[in-house]
């Protein structure tokens, strides 16, 4: 997980792109533990590459031990990759889409969260 | 004593005879989505993302939008000139007019299948600067609660029709239309016949049903799955795309009440209880015949207005929200176009 390209790949090339951009969203938490990642054939088209390529990218991303690809179950990302749980990416991004369509403001939110992550911690009922 | 002729007609009957013409219902719902309208508008006003939206995303969305808005007016315009047609312009005394029930189903798989063309040859343009994201699925965009509430009213029209269809029996042609209530305890006496939603009715609503309900979740598919243009307009291409996967899932829902409603209405007129009288017979008294699920008609007689009214409050919102264009859109959109790093939904 050191590495951000592997040797094998050329500088450049879609599927180090397409690997390069998955690293980035599973290190940094946009993706939770154990989610899955789209098709390959989505992200052929989210990239307007060929199947074959986002597969390489997928594979890449699996020897690096980021993802891990089971039968049926698809490409999901491996529990010791990110930060968060499935679940609680899942809802920061619901809480992300509420704020903006309400207008409001990150800074907003994010005290909030603190003071209500904190009352919580301290065993107090939360305020409403 | 005169005053009592007068006073046999009641509150109830009075109500009840309104509602029994689909065409109040509309005329309540063009009231009811008005008000919603100037509420929503209002608060409307201040919405960030719809104001800040980029050009390009919005003139990529908008011709789907206002594919969407037509549809809705397409349906409730078909339902007028149909029930308009049908009650006062032709005769359809001894016709089956079977499409009745299925032409909103028809009209809105007709439109979302326009939107899915337009989707599909639109959105398929490769990104102008890709951008990796969380995986996209059909559900991903859609109302959850629209969905949910979708799929019930199709179950229901499903159960309604199959259920309908098992009871009613031919008449002479092999026509399933006949609603057969037999006299209680006098086999020698033919059985009332009446007029049901059966299998001649049913069958186009079946067709039409499925054909609907698979288009329209293609068009949640591809609307979901097609690649974003760039990484800063992902999150108004996602707002986007929510109001495309909502107005889809209102416009579906809204042809399935409207057909359902139809047939609880047709169900009622038939399937209540009756008096028949032949004359030197049982004593100069009327035999009372009922059908055995006669209060499942009524009950569904009295719903059918409210589904009405709801299926028509969601077309015209949909056509208003559709050609209408928030104020704030022109004057920003070379300002302050709303940008973010976030690739992930």
């Amino acid at each position: 997980m050191a590495s951000t390209s592997p040797a094998s790949t050329d500088e450049g090339s879609p599927a180090l792109d397409i690997y390069r951009q998955f690293r980035g969203l599973i290190v940094s938490g946009q993706l939770g533990v154990d989610e899955r990642l789209p098709t390959v054939r989505q992200t052929a088209s989210d990239f307007g590459v060929a199947p074959g390529t986002a597969a390489k990218a997928y594979k890449m991303l699996e020897q690096e031990g980021l993802v891990v690809t089971r039968t049926a179950a698809g490409t999901r990302v491996a529990e010791a990759a990110a930060p968060l749980p499935q679940p609680v990416v899942r809802r920061i991004r619901e809480l992300v889409a509420e704020a903006q369509s309400s207008g409001a403001q990150v800074n907003d939110v994010i005290d909030v969260f603190r003071v209500t992550w904190q009352t919580r911690g301290q065993g107090q009922r939360p305020i409403r | 004593m005169s005053g009592m002729s007068n006073a046999s007609i009641g509150p109830v009957d009075l109500v009840g005879g309104a509602f029994s013409m689909p065409l109040v219902s509309l005329a309540i719902a063009v009231v009811v989505a008005g008000l919603i309208l100037v509420l929503s508008g209002g608060r409307r006003t201040g919405d960030p993302i719809e104001g800040r939206a980029d050009a390009a995303v919005q003139s990529r969305y908008a011709p789907e939008r206002r594919a969407l808005g037509a549809t809705a007016i397409a349906v409730v315009v078909l339902f007028v000139v149909e029930n308009v047609v049908r009650g006062y312009v032709i005769n359809v005394a001894d016709i089956v007019s079977w499409w009745r029930f299925a032409l909103p189903l028809f009209c809105a798989a007709v439109g979302l299948f326009v939107l899915l063309a337009l989707v599909t040859s639109r959105g398929t343009n490769p990104p102008e600067v890709a951008v990796a994201n969380a995986r996209r699925t059909w559900w991903t965009f859609g109302p959850r609660v629209g969905i949910i509430v979708t799929v019930v009213a199709f179950a229901a029209l499903l159960a309604t029709t199959i259920s309908a269809g098992l009871t009613s029996s031919p008449d002479d042609h092999g026509r399933y239309i006949w609603l057969v209530i037999p006299v209680p305890n006098e086999a020698a006496i033919d059985p009332v016949r009446q007029w049901f939603y059966g299998w001649a009715y049913g069958v186009p609503v079946l067709i039409c049903l499925v054909l609907l309900v698979a288009v329209a979740w293609s068009v949640l598919h591809r609307n979901a799955s097609r690649p974003y243009r760039r990484p800063e307009t992902v999150i108004d291409e996602n707002t986007a795309r929510c109001r495309i996967a909502t107005d889809t899932v209102h416009v579906a829902l809204a042809a399935i009440l409207i057909a359902l409603a139809g047939a609880w209405r047709f169900i009622a007129r038939s399937g209540t209880g009756s008096r028949l009288i032949i004359t030197g017979q049982n004593g100069g008294e009327p035999y009372d015949i009922a059908w055995r699920y006669a209060e499942l008609a009524v009950a569904g007689g009295w719903l059918a207005p409210i589904l009405e009214i709801i299926a028509f409050v969601l077309l015209i919102v949909v056509a208003a929200r559709a050609f209408h264009a928030p104020k704030d859109d022109r004057s920003d959109v070379h300002g302050d176009p709303a940008t973010s790093d976030a690739s992930v939904r």
